[in-house]
């Protein structure tokens, strides 16, 4: 039978496996990566002071992510988080295939969505967690993910249109310059 | 015009599920949770549930409270309260006045098997290795003996302290597994976990009378072998009347839940499993403060239900009470200020018989200051009295004991002081304290003890004013 480990133990393989999950939720919710770094912070900060009241009967990356949607709750309720001049520096691309300008152009269109939608997406389609899963972290019904995750992608569906459609019309209409990503730049 | 299928949409935006930290951004937030890590581990303040077990069973024992004549005498506050304080449990809760008058959904007896924590999605295990009790405290008598835990260790003085003797590892005691109440300066309970085999667990009973040289195995209460419960909190009243919450055990990331109040009315023969955290309830006995057979204390807070980890709502925590020996607990009435405020810490009330104190630590983003609260009608109801605001924001570690409803000492904020009216003001003593402080206790108004996060145990014969280390 395992040992609980001790709260720094386990708060450092936390730490160690879940730290990029948790940015990217916050990056892409929070659509900040600085304040997404506090996240990153605060999150295991508040998983070690509650790591005696964890029973371990769930997945801990899903405990991770509750605490995290709590964190973010009151981040939203304590000052309407303003649009900023988002940062993408220290991005780690080792293992994207795509450019940097299509991961700005993405998250563009992705935070264009409203909260809701843009949490549902990212857990279910960047995330890959279950519709289970997502529900039980947002505190949702597993219908309510369902019909909203329907929204979120027929909305981005529209928005990508859109983006294909203005790309189409700065390039001269070609359409052959598109690719399989949103587009592809000279 | 092209359409994006949806599908394409999901596969379109996969790239941003390859976004990481650059390792030097990782390594540094790494570096900042573990550097507030540390703090915290050495301000034990920020640590909830650690302080609440170092602090508890020694320092708060009813039973032994000092001069409480003496403290009525030297104030002359006919009719104010009593003191408190002590333990902690790191609670962030927004106390709403208006809750305060619902029962509790705490399972009595009678719940057992329905609405108790068993069964419900929790995995089981065998008995183990217990959450590690961190219990330090001091506690001393006028005739010069006493008793402190340090490093996991019960040690037993008769001679005020000059000499000690190691009495918990010589009978048996494994250090970080057992409780202790106190009931004078040579009496003891001790509460242990005791494993019997791989499918079977127990806690085991023993007392001392002679200061720990000899021990009487008691009954310890039955647990069910396949729901593991340890030890967490022991404390009498009396010689019969005795209460020991535990802790649940769990497997997966082998966490603990809080478990179960069992009480004796007789001297720990005989066990009763009184009250237990319902299912989907509120948890509770996060600590436990009885002043009599029939009025206790603890913190209760609700469940985040429908996400893991028995992790309790910090908006919802309160104190309750019980005036049936913690069969049904009601929550006390008490007003908390909630502008700015992100975290509150109770620590456990003292109640001498209608009057009482209790402590309060509130946090905001600017300060940090500890309220008291006193009783005039045996704790169901709480006034504010008095504030002070951390004079470092960073340093806010509390210890405290009161030998009265108005007599009290207070570490807190790096410096030590002391009350004569129950909490109300606060007079400076000293810089010169130990850092650290987890737990103190004056056995007159001379004679002061500490002992500090680091293990280590301070004397001070002027009152506060100046501290010498010493060592069992």
């Amino acid at each position: 039978m395992p040992n609980k480990p001790e709260p720094e133990e386990a708060v450092k393989e936390l730490f160690t496996l879940y730290a990029d999950d948790i940015y990217r939720y916050a990056r892409y919710v929070l659509q900040d990566s600085s304040e997404a770094e506090d996240v990153v912070q605060e999150v295991f900060l508040r998983a070690y002071r509650a790591w005696n009241t964890f029973r371990g009967d769930a997945n801990p990356k899903t405990w991770l992510w509750s605490i995290m949607r709590h964190y973010i709750q009151d981040l939203f309720r304590k000052k309407s988080i303003e649009k900023k001049n988002r940062s993408y520096d220290d991005l780690d691309l080792a293992e994207v295939s795509v450019t940097l300008e299509t991961l700005v152009e993405l998250e563009e269109v992705l935070g264009q969505l409203k909260v809701p939608l843009r949490q549902v997406f990212v857990l279910r389609c960047i995330e890959d967690l279950s519709v289970s899963e997502t529900a039980h972290i947002l505190g949702w019904s597993e219908s309510k993910v369902k019909t909203t995750l329907h929204r979120a992608i027929k909305q981005l569906r529209m928005r990508l249109q859109v983006s294909s459609d203005a790309m189409g019309r700065e390039i001269g209409g070609d359409d052959s310059r598109e690719t399989g990503g949103i587009r592809e730049r000279n | 015009m092209k359409r994006v299928e949806s599908e394409n949409v999901t596969e379109r935006f996969s790239p941003l599920g390859h976004v990481k930290l650059s390792q030097e951004r990782k390594d540094a937030i790494w570096q900042q949770i573990q550097s507030q890590m540390i703090t915290e581990n050495e301000h034990p303040s920020a640590q909830d549930r650690r302080q609440t077990r170092q602090l508890r069973t020694l320092r708060h024992h009813p039973a032994n409270r000092r001069w409480p004549a003496l403290g009525r005498a030297v104030i002359g506050l006919s009719g104010a309260a009593g003191l408190v304080l002590a333990g902690v449990v790191g609670v962030t809760q927004v106390h709403k006045y208006e809750e305060a008058n619902r029962q509790d959904n705490l399972g009595s007896s009678k719940d057992k098997g329905g609405t108790g924590e068993k069964g419900r999605g929790t995995k089981q295990v065998g008995p183990g290795t217990p959450a590690p009790s961190t219990l330090e405290g001091v506690q001393m008598f006028q005739n010069g003996h006493g008793w402190i835990t340090l490093g996991g260790t019960l040690f037993h003085t008769s001679d005020d302290g000059r000499h000690w003797s190691g009495v918990a590892a010589s009978r048996g005691i494994t250090p970080n597994e057992f409780q202790v109440a106190v009931l004078n300066g040579d009496s003891a309970i001790v509460a242990r976990y005791a494993p019997v085999s791989n499918a079977r667990t127990s806690i085991s009973i023993q007392s001392t009378s002679d200061g720990g040289r000899t021990w009487v195995k008691k009954n310890g209460p039955t647990i069910d072998v396949n729901h593991p419960e340890v030890p967490k909190t022991l404390q009498f009243v009396d010689s019969d009347h005795g209460w020991l919450a535990t802790d649940q055990m769990d497997l997966g990331m082998g966490g603990t839940s809080p478990g179960a109040l069992y009480r004796t009315e007789d001297g720990g023969i005989h066990w009763t499993r009184v009250a237990q955290s319902a299912q989907n309830g509120p948890l509770g006995f996060l600590w436990i403060q009885f002043a009599d057979s029939s009025t206790g204390f603890t913190v209760v807070g609700k469940q985040k239900l429908g996400t893991d980890a028995g992790v309790i709502d910090a908006k919802t925590m309160y104190v309750s009470r019980t005036n049936n020996g913690g069969v049904t607990w009601r929550p006390v009435n008490m007003h908390l200020p909630t502008a700015g405020i992100y975290g509150y810490t109770f620590y456990p009330p003292e109640v001498f018989g209608r009057h009482g104190v209790m402590v309060v630590l509130n946090r905001s983003t600017n300060q940090q200051t500890l309220m008291s609260y006193q009783t005039q009608d045996a704790g169901s109801t709480w006034q504010v009295v008095g504030a002070k605001t951390a004079l470092n924001p960073i340093d806010t570690s509390v210890a405290f004991t009161f030998s009265s409803v108005y007599h009290g000492w207070l570490d807190f904020s790096g410096q030590l002081w002391d009350t004569t009216d129950g909490g109300r003001t606060w007079h400076a003593i000293t810089h010169a304290i130990p850092r650290g402080v987890q737990s103190m206790w004056f056995a007159n108004s001379s004679s002061g003890w500490v002992i500090t996060n680091q293990n280590t145990l301070w004397h001070s014969a002027d009152g506060g004013k100046t501290w010498k280390q010493t060592s069992p």
